[in-house]
C-alpha cells in the first residue's frame, strides 16, 4: 500500500476529533423550505413574512447548539407577531405592492420585531425565575432531611452521627 | 520437707472468742467453750450442740481461710458416716470476733487424742494394737477407698479415744486440710517424701496403709520413728535401705508384727500390703512377703560437685535441688554414659543422649530446666514433677497454687503459671509412658489450665485455677473473705452483705468471685451465655458479664432473695443501658431496672440485658438508623453542592415554560388573525 493509501485508510487524530460538519437545525431547514414554498405559491406574503421573520432566522443562526426549544420559543412568538400583519395585508389586497407597504410601515415592523423581542425577554427571564423556585424547592427538601435527621439522632444517640461518618 | 505449709501463722489467726453462733439453724457452737486438746495445728476447736439430735455429742474444728477444706470427702462422710472414723456431720463459714471462719462440726471423741502430740507416749501392747487400733482402723480405711476417697491424715497423734474409758479407736478428722499436708515425713511414702507438703496430693490408697504401718510401728515403740533424724537424712536412709529398714532400725519387734509391717511398709506401692492381706495376716494364714525392692545403684557413682551419687532417686533428688549445677555436671559428665555403663540402663541412655548435645553457641534444643524435669522423672519416676523449685505430685497441683496464691507475693504465683505453661508436665508423662507407667489425666487437665490462665475475662486466669483446682477453698475475695463463703449460696449472701456497705463505684465482683462462681456453677444456661461473653475491654459488657454469674449462681443455688446485691447491681448496671441505643428502649430498661431493684432477683435484672430478642432489635433498628441517616447526609451534600446541576435544571424549566407561552401567544396571535380575515 502507498503512502497516500495508509493515510487514507488511517484519518489523522486530529481529523478523528473533529465534530462532523454542522448542517443547521432541522426548524431552521422547514422554515427556508416553507418561505422557499410561498416564495412561489405567494410573493407578498412571503415578502411580509421574510422581513418580519427575520430575527427569528438570525436567531435561528446564532443560536445554533442551543436548546432546541428556545429558538422554537422564539420562532413561534416572532411569527405570533407577524400573523396579524400577514393578516393585515390580506386584507388589504395580496400584492407585492401592498406588501412592500407593510414592511414599510413602522407601526407593522414594532408588532413584527417587539414579538421577537418579547420572545427574547420571555426566554431570558424564565430560566432566573425557574432557578429562584428550584432553590427554593431544594431548601425545603434539605430542611424536611435535617429534620428527619435530628429525629434520628433523638431516637438513636449521637452515636448514629459517629457511625454514619464511617 | 517440713510442714511449710502450716509453718506460718494463719491468715486472721484464731484467738479466744466469747459468743456463740449457729450454723445452718442446727448446730450451736460455743465460743466461750474452747476444746484444746480436739485442736488441729492453726485450726481451733469449740464445744457445741446438734440442736436437731441433742444426743449426738459434736464439736466445731474453726478452719484456716486461705487453705482449702476436703468438702468431697466432709460430705461423703455427713451422707455416709464411717465407722471408725470422725465423722463431718456440718460444715459452713461461721461467725467470730474477727469474722467468718470455714467450720466443720465432727463427731466428738469423749477421750480426746491418743497421743497428746507427735513425740509420744506409752508403748502399747501387740493385742491391744492389733485388736483395738490396726484392725477397726483398717476396715475404716478400707472403707472409705471403696468411695475413692482416701484419709492421708494417718498418725498416733490423730487417732482418737471414742469413748471416755478409751476402749474405742478411730481415726481423726483429715477434712481441715489438703490430704497428706500435715503428715510428717516418716508417714509418707517414699515417693511422696520428695514433694513439699503442701504438692503431696491425694495419693494412692496404699499411701493410708503406709502411714497406718508406721503408725502401728509409732504405737509399739511409743515415740515417733523418726525422732532424732533430720526429714533429709531419714529419707536418704529410706532410699537407701528402704523404708522399713529405715524406720524398724534398731527395734526389736515380734515375728509377727515384723511380718505386717514389712508388708504395710514395702516402698512399692503394688506390694504394699492393704485389707486383704491384714485379714489374711490376722487369721493367722501367711501372705506372699513382699519382694526385696533394692534401689537400683550405678557400679559407679556420677559426680555431682563434692557428691558422688550411685543411687538413681538420690541423684533426681540432688539434681532437682540443683538444677544449674546438675545440668553442666551432666553434659560435663557424659551422663548419657553414665546411664549407659554404670546403670546399665540404655532406654535412659538414649533418650537423654540428644538432649544433652548442644548445637553451634552452646544453644541447646531443650532449656535446663526442661531437660531437669526429664532426665529427674526418668531416674524416679514415681517421685514429684520437679521443675525448678517446685516439687510437686501429680495430684498436688492445688495445694501447690492455694499455699502460693495464699502466700500474697507474686513470685510463687508466676512460678506456678511458667510451671503450667512450660513443656514440664508433657516430658513428665512421656517419661513415664518410656517407663511403662500411666501418666494419667495430668497432661489433659494441665492443657484445662492453660486454658483458664489465657483467659483474661472474668472468670479466667489464675484465680479459676485456683478454684477449680481446689473444690473446698472459700472464696478469697477481699469483699468477702471476712465472711470464708465455701459455697456459692455463701458466697451470695456474703456479696449481699458487703453490697449494703458498697457504694455504686465499688467493684464487687472481682476476678476470685468470678472464678470462685464460674467453678461452682454449672455451665450458664440460654440468654445469659450472651451476657457472659463480655470482655474485659468494654466496662459497662464487664459488669454485666459479673452481675450475669452472680444470676448464674442465684439460679442454680439460691438463696432467692439478695435485696441488697439487687439493688447494688441496679446502680451499677444503670451505666449499662447505654448498650442499648434505642432511647425508648432505654428509658423503659431503665425503668424495669428501678423496678426489679428491690425485689432480690439478680436474674430478673440480669435478664433485662440479655433479652436477645431485644438486642437484636435494637442492633438491627441501629443499623437501620445509621443506613438512614447516611442517606440523608448524602441527599443533603448533594443538593448543597448542586448549583450547576440545579442551573442546568432551570434552564430546562426556563425553556419549557417559554415554549409554552410561546405557543399560547401564536395560538392566540393566529386564532385572532384568522378571525380578522374571515370577518373581513
Amino acid at each position: 500500500m502507498s503512502e497516500r493509501g495508509k493515510d487514507r485508510a488511517k484519518p489523522a487524530k486530529g481529523a478523528q476529533a473533529e465534530a462532523p460538519p454542522r448542517r443547521g437545525s432541522p426548524v431552521a431547514w422547514v422554515l427556508v423550505a416553507l418561505l422557499v414554498l410561498l416564495l412561489g405559491v405567494a410573493t407578498p406574503t412571503f415578502i411580509v413574512i421574510f422581513v418580519g421573520m427575520i430575527p427569528a432566522l438570525v436567531a435561528i443562526f446564532i443560536e445554533r447548539g442551543k436548546d432546541v426549544r428556545e429558538t422554537m420559543s422564539v420562532a413561534a412568538l416572532n411569527f405570533a407577531g407577524v400573523a396579524p400583519v400577514v393578516a393585515t395585508l390580506w386584507r388589504k389586497g395580496h400584492t407585492i405592492t401592498n406588501a412592500l407597504h407593510t414592511i414599510q410601515d413602522l407601526g407593522n415592523l414594532f408588532i413584527m420585531f417587539g414579538a421577537a423581542g418579547l420572545a427574547l425577554a420571555i426566554m431570558n427571564l424564565t430560566p432566573k425565575i425557574a432557578l429562584r423556585f428550584i432553590t427554593a424547592l431544594d431548601n425545603r427538601r434539605v430542611k424536611a432531611m435535617r429534620e428527619q435527621q435530628k429525629e434520628i439522632v433523638a431516637e438513636w444517640g449521637v452515636d448514629v452521627r459517629r457511625d454514619a461518618r464511617l | 520437707m517440713t510442714d511449710a505449709a502450716e509453718a506460718g501463722p494463719p491468715k486472721g489467726s484464731l484467738s479466744e472468742t466469747a459468743g456463740t453462733a449457729v450454723l445452718g439453724d442446727r448446730f450451736q457452737i460455743d465460743f466461750g467453750n474452747a476444746l484444746p486438746a480436739l485442736d488441729s495445728p492453726g485450726r481451733k476447736a469449740f464445744a457445741a450442740v446438734d440442736r436437731k439430735n441433742p444426743g449426738k455429742l459434736v464439736y466445731a474444728l474453726a478452719c484456716r481461710v486461705d487453705l482449702p477444706l476436703r468438702l468431697r470427702f466432709a460430705q461423703s462422710s455427713i451422707d455416709r458416716p464411717v465407722t471408725g472414723l470422725v465423722n463431718c456431720v456440718g460444715y459452713g463459714s461461721v461467725k467470730m470476733a474477727e469474722g467468718y471462719r470455714p467450720t466443720l462440726i465432727l463427731e466428738r471423741p469423749l477421750g480426746g487424742r491418743l497421743w497428746k502430740d507427735w513425740k509420744g507416749a506409752e508403748p502399747m501392747a501387740e493385742k491391744e494394737v492389733v485388736d483395738k487400733i490396726l484392725v477397726p482402723l483398717a476396715v475404716a480405711l478400707d472403707t472409705l477407698h471403696q468411695r475413692s476417697l482416701r484419709h492421708r491424715s494417718v498418725r498416733p497423734d490423730n487417732i482418737m479415744l471414742a469413748d471416755q474409758g478409751g476402749t474405742v479407736f478411730a481415726l481423726g478428722e483429715a477434712f481441715s486440710a489438703p490430704p497428706g499436708t500435715l503428715q510428717r515425713v516418716a508417714y509418707e511414702p517414699l515417693d511422696r517424701v520428695m514433694a513439699s507438703p503442701a504438692d503431696r496430693g491425694q495419693g494412692h490408697v496404699s499411701d493410708d496403709f503406709f502411714a497406718l504401718g508406721v503408725t502401728i510401728l509409732a504405737l509399739l515403740i511409743g515415740k515417733d520413728p523418726a525422732v532424732g533424724r533430720d526429714d533429709p537424712v531419714l529419707a536418704v536412709q529410706r532410699v537407701t535401705t528402704g523404708s522399713f529398714s529405715a524406720l524398724i532400725q534398731g527395734h526389736s519387734l515380734s515375728t509377727p508384727i515384723t511380718e505386717l509391717l514389712r508388708g504395710l511398709l514395702a516402698d512399692d506401692a503394688e506390694d504394699r500390703w492393704s485389707m486383704k492381706e491384714i485379714r489374711t495376716w490376722r487369721d493367722g494364714r501367711t501372705n506372699k512377703p513382699p519382694r526385696q525392692v533394692h534401689e537400683r545403684r550405678g557400679e559407679l557413682p556420677f559426680r555431682l560437685g563434692e557428691q558422688q551419687l550411685a543411687q538413681p532417686r538420690l541423684l533426681a533428688i540432688a539434681f532437682a535441688a540443683n538444677p544449674g549445677e546438675a545440668v553442666k555436671a551432666m553434659r560435663k559428665g557424659q551422663f548419657d554414659m553414665w546411664l549407659k555403663q554404670s546403670l546399665r540402663d540404655p532406654d535412659a541412655a538414649e533418650t537423654v543422649e540428644p538432649l544433652l548435645k548442644t548445637g553451634p553457641g552452646g544453644t541447646s534444643a531443650i532449656s535446663d530446666e526442661i531437660l531437669t524435669t526429664t532426665v529427674c522423672t526418668l531416674l524416679d519416676p514415681g517421685g514429684p514433677i520437679r521443675y525448678k523449685a517446685l516439687n510437686v505430685m501429680p495430684d498436688g497441683l492445688g495445694g501447690v497454687l492455694a499455699k502460693a496464691m495464699g502466700s500474697g507475693e507474686r513470685a510463687p504465683v508466676q512460678a506456678f503459671a511458667e510451671f503450667l505453661n512450660s513443656e514440664a508436665v508433657e516430658k513428665w508423662a512421656a517419661m513415664l509412658r518410656l517407663r511403662g507407667r500411666k501418666a494419667g489425666d495430668l497432661e489433659g487437665d494441665v492443657r484445662l489450665y492453660r486454658s483458664f490462665l489465657a483467659d483474661g475475662h472474668l472468670g479466667g486466669g489464675m484465680e479459676r485455677c485456683l478454684y477449680a483446682l481446689n473444690p473446698g477453698l472459700p472464696c478469697q475475695s477481699r469483699q468477702v473473705i471476712d465472711r470464708a463463703p465455701l459455697t456459692l449460696p455463701e458466697l451470695l449472701v456474703a456479696l449481699d452483705a458487703a453490697a449494703e456497705k458498697a457504694g455504686a463505684g465499688n467493684e464487687l465482683i472481682d476476678r476470685h468471685v468470678a472464678a470462685f462462681v464460674c467453678s461452682r456453677s454449672k455451665p450458664a444456661e440460654g440468654s445469659l451465655q450472651l451476657a457472659l461473653k463480655g470482655g474485659p475491654e468494654d466496662d459497662a459488657i464487664k459488669r454485666l458479664a459479673g452481675a450475669a454469674m452472680l444470676a448464674v449462681a442465684q439460679k442454680q443455688t439460691g438463696p432467692p432473695s439478695l435485696k441488697n446485691l439487687t439493688e447494688w447491681l441496679a446502680k451499677r448496671l444503670g451505666a449499662s443501658l447505654t448498650q442499648f441505643h434505642n432511647r425508648e428502649v432505654r428509658k423503659a430498661v431503665g425503668e424495669e431496672i428501678e423496678r426489679l431493684a428491690s425485689g432480690g432477683d439478680v436474674s430478673a435484672l440480669v435478664a433485662l440485658f440479655a433479652d436477645e430478642k431485644r438486642r437484636t432489635a435494637d442492633k438491627k433498628g441501629y443499623a437501620d438508623a445509621v443506613d438512614r441517616y447516611a442517606a440523608l447526609e448524602s441527599d443533603v451534600v448533594a443538593i448543597e453542592n448542586g448549583a450547576e446541576d440545579r442551573a442546568a435544571r432551570a434552564r430546562g424549566l426556563g425553556a419549557t415554560i417559554g415554549f409554552v407561552l410561546a405557543y399560547i401567544a401564536l395560538l392566540g396571535s393566529m386564532s385572532v388573525s384568522i378571525f380578522g380575515i374571515l370577518l373581513g
